[in-house]
């Protein structure tokens, strides 16, 4: 670790300062030498400033003071080596210079005598140093100086300068002598080498310069003065010099051999000295040297005066120790380092039960028990580690065989070097102590793991002490209490429970148990349980109270829960619609509980039940009886539960049915300790369902008359059968159970071609919860094709949740098979139909067309015809005239009847339209009947319009002076010669009535119907070869109908015909309209 | 000068009797046996009038009449159409077309002549 790069700035100082001053001695040119030696010495000055400044060592004054004589060192130094470099000698003693160098000294001895100080060796070192530098300065004075400057002393200040520097030297060595400090640090070792090299230099010098005359400077004996500064700068740059003046307290004096040696030796140097100057030959006797011989008399008298007193002191300070160790009450005892045993007090005597006599010189070993040899071995180590043992705590053994338990101190016993000489060790009986101190934590601990509140007080009533359950339950911290009157937490309102309490205890009760309240810390209060005892002490007396406190709160509470609960349970039991029954396990009659419902129930109160043993059986209905009392027993030997119904009858002669529903209750240990139950009155339930069974069974057999299969299913998966009438088998051949076992029974009977439709659907439908209507075809299990209509609907609860489907399956084979013949028909029937309508188009057109193509020649026949007739061509004579009127007529008649034919075409096209205009009938009237007069007056016939005031009518004029002339044409054809026909308009109520009466030939009745179809010819116009195209009545019933009117015939044969043709008037508003 | 009149039909029976029943009557006659001469004969000539067939190759009456009506030169000619079809939508169609009476097959000369006196009458009357 110190392997630093660096070197430390102290070293580095030394050697450069060795350096130096080993370079001064080697070149010994006077001016290099001057410049080497004052800045050597300037720069230790610099250093000791620097280390001061830098490691503020304490005490600073000895550091100061050697900083103060490198001062005065450079100052002779400059002077010094002024007169070297001047005179090439040094200077002569006395001058200027040697006071700096003195000075110096001076300053430099009082930093050494520091060393004397820190040692605390007080008076007696002063004294032991004043010895040592006057027996050093006697010797010198014998020995050299007095030969040098005879008995008469120095008679020059050159001498003077000498001697004084010779006694400085002295005095300087008795002090590092006396006051040598240990040299276990390198400043101290550094400063003692400097002030030795001082010395050592001084002394040569003075040797040298003064004794001999020898001394040249700038020689090798310069080099101690030149060293001295190079090993101060390096001390103070030393950062331990801090400590190397440190006073070091409590530390014993004491006289060293090696100092009483030293004294010894100086006390004697006068005669030595004496002995000594006989010896070279030279007078004994001088002033000087008998006063320094007095003076060291008197020094060695004083300091022998410190001995004795100093023992003196010593030794009662003994006698004290030694009363002291033999007085106290534990045992003490010394022993070598080998444990042989030196010293034995009276404690120990009492300890052990040996006598001092008995183990003085004897190993301690006999205390030590075979078991704890391990115990010893680690004390020696301990102690031999150089530890003090305090309170260990073992086990000796004592005389008489006891085993001591013991705390043990032990400390070394050092000799007057601090080599370690024994030990001595104090012993304390522990035994009593260790056992009241366990018992004592044993009850501090039940205390504490109480949990149980346990509190102490003294008489007053303050808590002495508080355990963990205490602080708990009050939530005050033992600390809080202690010292604290217990009333403090309790209730204020029951604060005057406690005298009375006291006053009890001290009567002499034992132990008071009581509830009272406590006050928590946080202001709840609990209910606590406490019993309170006086505890005296050994001499009888009160010496305070214990208690012991639990907190009852929650078992008050759970008490009063419990009763709450209890009566809660019991009120609601007595509240429910049934009667609840606890019997003893013994069965049948051994009841110790009736809820007071079975009054109300039968009649007997449970006072009577109880009394009354027999009575259950009693109340039984005959016809239970024996299967309820075989039921009852047998589960109460097994044990089971029992959930029977039977029938009571009641006092009042009522046949009660009830629910009996009964559990054994085991103890803990299985056995079986009551029995309980309930009896729930179902008489109306049971009546209820005898209701519902009849009616299940009526609608039962309702359903299952139907001619069809009602069925109901689960909304489940599956959607399993729940119901299916047995209309089932005669439908498809597969009886009701084979429904239920086979869930996939309606799948499979499905026809392959309608199977996936439905079972679609039927999915839809259970997903949606629509209803569903379907035909579908299933296969009979005869092979059967058998066509079903299948309704099916989900059936919802009063909440609106679906519960299930419900549905009825129906053969509807017969009624397909009459629809399919039904729907061939009909096909039949309208194919024929359109046959017949195309046929009619055709025909229609066929009519159309012809008409259309007949009217063109037609045109041509007339138009030329008419040019001829009015004579354009030329004049005809009579009979090509008659012929041309032929061809005319026969044009006409064709005309007509083409005209005729087209209108039937339109008729029957539907595409008759009228020009309603308004029309005045008497003028209609009396045009037909002039068109129609030619021919009547040919065949001698009256024809008469009969007709009222003109009433005003919209119609087509064109249509109905055509319907009119095709009856006056008819009548005027069909009435023989002399006949009459009478030609009537008149209005009847909101009708035009338009009659055309004849006496002519009739119509024959069964031919009346066919009148007005289209081609008819009455029989009686055919054999009379009355000419007609058979369309007349036709167009005439057409135009009528068109006109929103109706036409009829009356007609008798042989009398004659009248037709009728009513039309309605039309509103005033529609004749404005067509007008 | 007596009134020039267009007479269509491709009944050649037809086209002489009305021609001769006019020319009797003193106006000057235009023959034309279908739809597009006679078209032809009323933008080169300018009839007073035109009797025209309903039914006619190449051009009906009823084109024809359409034709007339949109042409500048023919617009205020009279037309009389003749038709053997007597359905009220064919009458109909004829006087949407612009013709100015319709005569229904048969008829006689002379009532056609009668139509023709009474249009031409109408139309000097107005032309005065």
């Amino acid at each position: 670790m110190r392997r630093v790069k660096r070197f430390p700035a102290w070293a580095v100082f030394l050697c450069a300062g060795a350096g130096a001053a080993l370079a001064y001695v080697l070149f010994r040119d006077p001016v290099f030498q001057a410049v080497v030696a004052l800045g050597l010495v300037t720069a230790a000055l610099a250093a000791v400033v620097g280390g001061i400044g830098r490691h503020r060592p304490a005490p600073r004054l000895p550091w100061v003071l050697l900083a103060a004589s490198l001062v005065a060192a450079v100052g002779s130094w400059a002077l010094w080596e002024r007169v070297v470099l001047s005179t090439g000698s040094p200077p002569a003693p006395g001058t200027v210079q040697d006071v700096f160098w003195i000075a110096s000294n001076v300053l430099l001895l009082a930093t050494a005598s520091f060393f004397l100080a820190r040692r605390q060796a007080g008076v007696a070192g002063y004294l032991d140093a004043g010895i040592l530098a006057c027996a050093f300065a006697l010797a010198a004075w014998a020995l050299v100086f007095e030969p040098e400057f005879g008995a008469a002393g120095p008679r020059d200040l050159s001498a003077a300068t000498t001697l004084t520097y010779a006694l400085l030297d002295a005095v300087m060595l008795a002090v590092l002598l006396r006051g040598m400090p240990s040299l276990r640090r390198a400043p101290a070792v550094l400063v003692v080498a400097a002030i030795a090299a001082v010395l050592a230099t001084d002394s040569l010098y003075n040797w040298l310069g003064v004794i001999t005359d020898a001394y040249v400077p700038g020689a090798w004996a310069d080099l101690g003065w030149l060293l001295s500064p190079a090993l101060l700068g390096a001390a103070a740059l030393h950062p331990d010099m801090a400590r190397v003046f440190e006073r070091r307290p409590g530390r014993e004096r004491r006289v060293s051999r090696a100092v009483v040696a030293l004294l010894g030796l100086a006390a004697l140097a006068a005669p030595v000295a004496g002995v000594l100057k006989l010896a070279t030959g030279r007078e004994i006797d001088s002033f000087v040297g008998l006063a320094f011989s007095v003076l060291l008399s008197g020094l060695v008298v004083l300091r022998l005066g410190l001995l004795i007193r100093r023992s003196e002191h010593l030794d009662a300070r003994a006698r004290r120790l030694a009363a002291i160790v033999e007085s106290s009450s534990d045992a003490i005892i010394s022993m070598d380092v080998d444990g042989t045993v030196r010293s034995w007090n009276g404690g120990a005597s009492r300890l052990y039960g040996y006598e001092a006599a008995e183990v003085l010189g004897r190993s301690i070993e006999i205390l030590v028990p075979a078991d704890r040899h391990e115990d010893r071995e680690a004390l020696v180590a301990r102690l031999a580690a150089g530890e003090e043992i305090e309170s260990f705590e073992t086990v000796s053994a004592a005389k008489d065989g006891r085993r001591v338990e013991i705390s043990l101190s032990v400390s070394p016993i050092r000799g007057t070097r601090g080599e370690l000489t024994g030990f001595s060790t104090i012993a304390r009986d522990v035994t009593e102590q260790r056992r009241a101190a366990v018992e004592r934590a044993r009850l501090a601990a039940i205390a504490e793991a109480s949990s149980d509140a346990i509190v102490g007080t003294d008489v007053g009533g303050r808590v002495t002490s508080w355990n963990a359950a205490a602080e708990a339950l009050s939530g005050w911290r033992a600390a809080d209490m202690l010292g604290r009157s217990v009333a403090h937490v309790i209730a204020p309102e029951r604060h005057g429970d406690l005298p009375e309490i006291l006053t009890r205890l001290r009567r002499g009760e034992r132990v008071i148990s009581f509830d009272t309240r406590l006050v928590r810390k946080d202001g709840a209060a609990s209910e606590i349980s406490l019993s309170v005892a006086l505890v005296r002490g050994e001499d009888g007396r009160a010496t305070g109270f214990s208690a012991v406190a639990r907190d009852v709160t929650l078992t008050r509470e759970a008490e009063r829960k419990l009763r709450e609960a209890e009566e809660r349970y019991r009120r609601l039991v007595e509240q429910l619609p049934l009667a609840t029954y606890i019997d003893a396990p013994g069965g049948l009659g051994s009841s110790t509980y009736l809820s007071p419902q079975i009054g109300a129930m039968v009649g007997y109160t449970p006072e009577e039940w109880l009394e009354d043993r027999e009575l259950f059986q009693k109340l039984l209905h005959p016809d239970d009886r024996d299967r309820v009392v075989a039921e009852v027993r047998r589960a109460t030997r097994a044990g089971e539960p029992v959930l029977h119904e039977y029938r009571f009858v009641a006092r009042d002669g009522r046949i009660v049915w009830v629910r009996d529903s009964a559990v054994v209750v085991h103890d803990e240990d299985g056995r079986p300790a009551w029995r309980q139950g309930f009896v729930i009155d179902i008489t109306a339930t049971k009546a209820a369902e005898e209701r519902t069974r009849l009616a299940e069974a009526r609608y039962r057999s309702l359903v299952e008359q139907l001619p069809l299969a009602v069925y109901i299913a689960a909304l489940d998966e599956d959607n399993s059968t729940i119901y299916v009438g047995p209309q089932i088998e005669d439908m498809l051949g597969y009886p009701v159970e084979e429904w239920f076992a086979d869930r996939e029974l309606f799948a499979k009977l499905l026809h392959p071609e309608d199977r996936e439709r439905v079972m679609a659907e039927v999915r839809d439908s259970l997903q949606e919860h629509t209803p569903w209507r379907c035909e579908y075809r299933m296969i009979g299990k005869d092979g059967r094709v058998v066509w079903i209509h299948d309704e099916d609907r989900i059936i919802r609860g009063e909440d609106g949740s679906p519960l299930y489907s419900q549905g009825f399956m129906l053969d509807i084979s017969e009624r397909v098979e009459a629809e399919r013949e039904l729907g061939r028909l009909l096909d039949l029937e309208r194919a024929h139909n359109e046959e017949l309508r195309e046929l009619d188009g055709l025909k229609d057109e066929f009519v159309a067309l012809v008409s259309h193509e007949l009217r063109t020649p037609l045109t041509s026949i007339r138009g030329y015809l008419e040019l001829v007739l009015d004579g354009a061509p030329g004049s005809l004579d009579e009979e090509q005239e008659r012929f041309l009127r032929v061809v005319e007529r026969n044009a006409i008649r064709l005309q007509g009847l083409v005209g005729d034919l087209l209108f039937i075409a339109q008729v029957e096209a539907g595409r008759l339209a009228l020009e309603r205009a308004p029309v005045d009938v008497v003028e209609l009237v009396a045009e037909a009947v002039e068109a129609a007069r030619p021919a009547a007056a040919e065949k001698g016939i009256g024809l008469a319009a009969e007709t009222a005031e003109a009433t005003p009518f919209a119609g087509d004029r064109g249509r109905l002076g055509q319907l009119l002339d095709n009856l006056v044409s008819n009548a005027v054809k069909f009435t023989p010669a002399g006949g009459r026909v009478t030609v009537r308009a008149s209005t009847s109520g909101d009708r035009l009535v338009l009659q055309v009466a004849d006496t002519g030939i009739g119509i024959p009745a069964p031919e009346q119907h066919q009148l007005f179809q289209r081609f008819f010819r009455a029989s009686s116009a055919t054999a009379e070869a009355i000419p007609g195209t058979g369309l007349g009545l036709t167009i005439a019933k057409a135009i009528a109908e068109a006109h929103g009117g109706a036409i009829r015939c009356e007609s008798t044969e042989g009398t004659g015909t009248t037709f009728t043709v009513e039309l309605p008037l039309a509103a005033d508003a529609e004749l404005e309209e067509a007008a | 000068v007596s009134p020039l009149v267009l007479i269509a039909d491709d009944d050649r029976d037809i086209l002489s009797l009305v021609a001769f029943r006019l020319e009797r009557s003193g106006y000057r006659v235009l023959r034309a046996s279908d739809g597009a001469e006679a078209l032809e004969l009323a933008r080169e000539q300018a009839p007073d009038l035109a009797v025209l067939d309903l039914m006619m190759p190449r051009l009906t009456g009823l084109e024809v009449t359409r034709a007339l009506r949109d042409d500048e030169r023919t617009r205020d000619l009279p037309v009389i159409l003749l038709t053997a079809r007597v359905q009220e939508s064919d009458v109909e169609a004829g006087l949407a077309a612009g013709a100015t009476e319709y005569v229904a097959k048969p008829f006689s000369p002379q009532e056609l002549r009668d139509r023709v006196d009474a249009i031409l009458k109408r139309a000097s009357r107005h032309a005065g």
